[in-house]
């Protein structure tokens, strides 16, 4: 009798442990496939983006002394001192080269991998004046995006038949971990601090300490400074606890995982607003996490011609014309320290929450409404399989 | 006219991924998680590390009773018989802009240490600074007067009342 019960438990325990790899395995491997079209979309957003308002001349951390050099727990600590000029020079032409790279899909991988080498190399150096920028998420995705082959179409590769002509889904459940588990740690932050403590407001705290301390007081920054509520603040710290808390358990539910990325844009604009906190850095990291499904579902018509297009563009190019756009590009990024900054000075204009506004406030408003038509699939047709992708 | 397009390519997901791959990606997510909280661990109770998967601590209220410090500075520059209002702006403004309130808090502050104060090759980087910031080869100090201003929700909303909380001095022998 006894053989025949482990039998049966055994049965049991490898029947429960099928059913949990199984599980695990969807959740991996099944959450977020995406289009090789719409990954590609993603990384020519980033190259742009970056390349035009992120980009900057590195070399003046060169310009401190070595008093100021305080690494961080990081590789910087194997030195002990800023290295000299030329190295942040190399930096400033690479990161235009390899944008380049990313943003016509020239030899992908190994751009998204130098990339993002080359910012935590620089960024390890930056950081050891003593802050570090929690700009992770950021620097990392190219890395991860570049296992999903984020460069298998509207690319040269993709032309050049550099690369294979399959997309793998993983990646992008590694990258919703990695942002679900970086909000989590804030949330979690500002858990065990006074940030829950009903008598204490912690957001009202830091709008005052931006707002007096560093002069971060515009947009709506005067009138939540005048809203003296003290419900309406704690409400706001718990809130933001909550949120952030969550998004860790949300990365396990693909769906849910989509609708905590659009309130994140939504949550980045109200801080944006309220605190002058720019983060609009992060709609690069996001992007994969759209609705493009319903978004292309319900834009269907007017998006035939624009594959064609951008396909024929990347057919034409060729690896000697890049060298060219590229000593422009650092030519720019020498001239007025960014690309972005270039612009400015020659249009003779200042907009400091331009970027912010223009991504946040956009990314949100047009996030909202693709939500919104897939609620109302939703409701018309049942629970489509592709729902809120 | 268009150049003809590729064919889409394929998406794999699960099913259509090598086992080798799958087994090698189910390791790797088995591992990553121990080690993002272990970092937060780390990160917490050690020091921070970089590169690490955390957002920064917007660290909770530090007075009581719902008045919020919030510090603040007045930077005057020294040259021959003037005194030049300055910011950390001007003196810092070659790095991003997200340095300069913790470059200002570390090396012109009032708990600044005399190692740091004193240090040649620091008092050297900062009188040439200073000379870029004020057009002036006659610079002789800088004087930073850190201020502390309350802010009281109850009570108004503005700055009701402020502190001096601390000074930096540096003369340059000339």
């Amino acid at each position: 009798m006894i053989p025949q019960a482990t039998s049966t438990s055994n049965f049991f325990s490898d029947l429960a442990m099928k059913m949990l790899t199984m599980r695990y395995d969807r959740w991996i491997f099944d959450s977020f496939p995406l289009r090789a079209e719409v990954l590609a979309l993603c990384r020519i957003f980033y190259a742009v983006y970056v390349l035009f308002f992120v980009a900057q001349r590195t070399d003046w951390v060169a310009g401190f002394p070595q008093v100021f050099f305080r690494p961080p727990l990081s590789f910087a600590r194997l030195f002990t001192d800023f290295p000299p000029e030329s190295f942040f020079h190399a930096v400033n032409v690479l990161s235009v080269v390899l944008l380049l790279m990313l943003l016509v899909g020239y030899q992908t991988r190994l751009a998204s991998i130098a990339w993002t080498l080359l910012v935590l190399v620089f960024t390890t150096f930056s950081h050891s004046l003593g802050k570090i920028d929690h700009m992770i998420l950021f620097t990392v995705t190219p890395l991860v995006l570049s296992f999903s082959n984020w460069g298998a179409a509207f690319s040269m590769d993709a032309h050049s038949g550099r690369t294979s002509r399959q997309v793998q889904a993983w990646p992008l459940t590694v990258l919703a971990l990695l942002i679900g588990f970086t909000m989590f740690t804030s949330g979690w932050w500002k858990a065990i601090s006074s940030w829950l403590d009903p008598g204490t407001q912690a957001i009202q705290s830091k709008l005052a300490h931006n707002f007096f301390a560093r002069e971060q007081s515009d947009l709506l920054a005067p009138f939540f400074l005048s809203v003296e509520a003290a419900w309406f603040w704690e409400l706001l710290d718990w809130l933001i606890v909550g949120f952030e808390f969550l998004f860790f358990l949300a990365v396990f539910s693909p769906r849910w995982f989509r609708v905590w990325v659009w309130l994140a844009v939504i949550f980045h604009l109200s801080v944006l607003l309220m605190l002058n906190i720019d983060f609009s850095i992060h709609m690069t990291v996001y992007l994969p996490f759209f609705p493009w499904n319903t978004f292309s579902k319900h834009l269907g018509k007017l998006k035939a011609p624009v594959p064609l297009w951008i396909e024929g563009g990347f057919a034409r190019l060729r690896v000697w014309m890049l060298p060219f756009p590229a000593a422009a590009l650092v030519a720019v990024l020498y001239w007025h320290g960014s690309l972005y900054q270039s612009v400015l000075a020659l249009l003779q204009i200042e907009a400091p929450y331009f970027i912010g506004l223009l991504f946040l406030g956009g990314g949100a408003v047009l996030w909202t409404l693709v939500v919104i038509m897939a609620i109302k699939d939703y409701f018309h047709a049942g629970a489509p399989a592709s729902h809120f992708r | 006219m268009p150049e003809p397009t590729l064919p889409s390519p394929e998406i794999l997901t699960g099913s259509s991924l090598p086992s080798r791959i799958r087994r090698r990606v189910r390791i790797l997510v088995l591992v990553l998680l121990p080690c993002l909280f272990l970092q937060l661990y780390y990160a917490k109770w050690v020091e921070e590390p970089y590169p690490a998967f955390l957002f920064p601590l917007f660290g909770g209220v530090n007075g009581k009773n719902g008045i919020y410090p919030a510090p603040a500075e007045q930077v005057s520059i020294f040259a021959g018989q003037d005194t030049i209002p300055s910011s950390k702006k001007d003196i810092f403004g070659m790095a991003n802009e997200s340095y300069h309130f913790h470059l200002m808090r570390d090396f012109l502050g009032p708990e600044t240490p005399e190692v740091i104060r004193e240090d040649p090759e620091y008092k050297d980087w900062l009188y040439q600074r200073l000379r870029v910031v004020t057009g002036r080869g006659d610079v002789t100090g800088i004087e930073v007067v850190w201020i502390m201003k309350y802010f009281d929700s109850n009570v108004t909303p503005a700055a009701i009342f402020h502190d001096t909380s601390g000074y930096f001095n540096l003369q340059f022998l000339l």
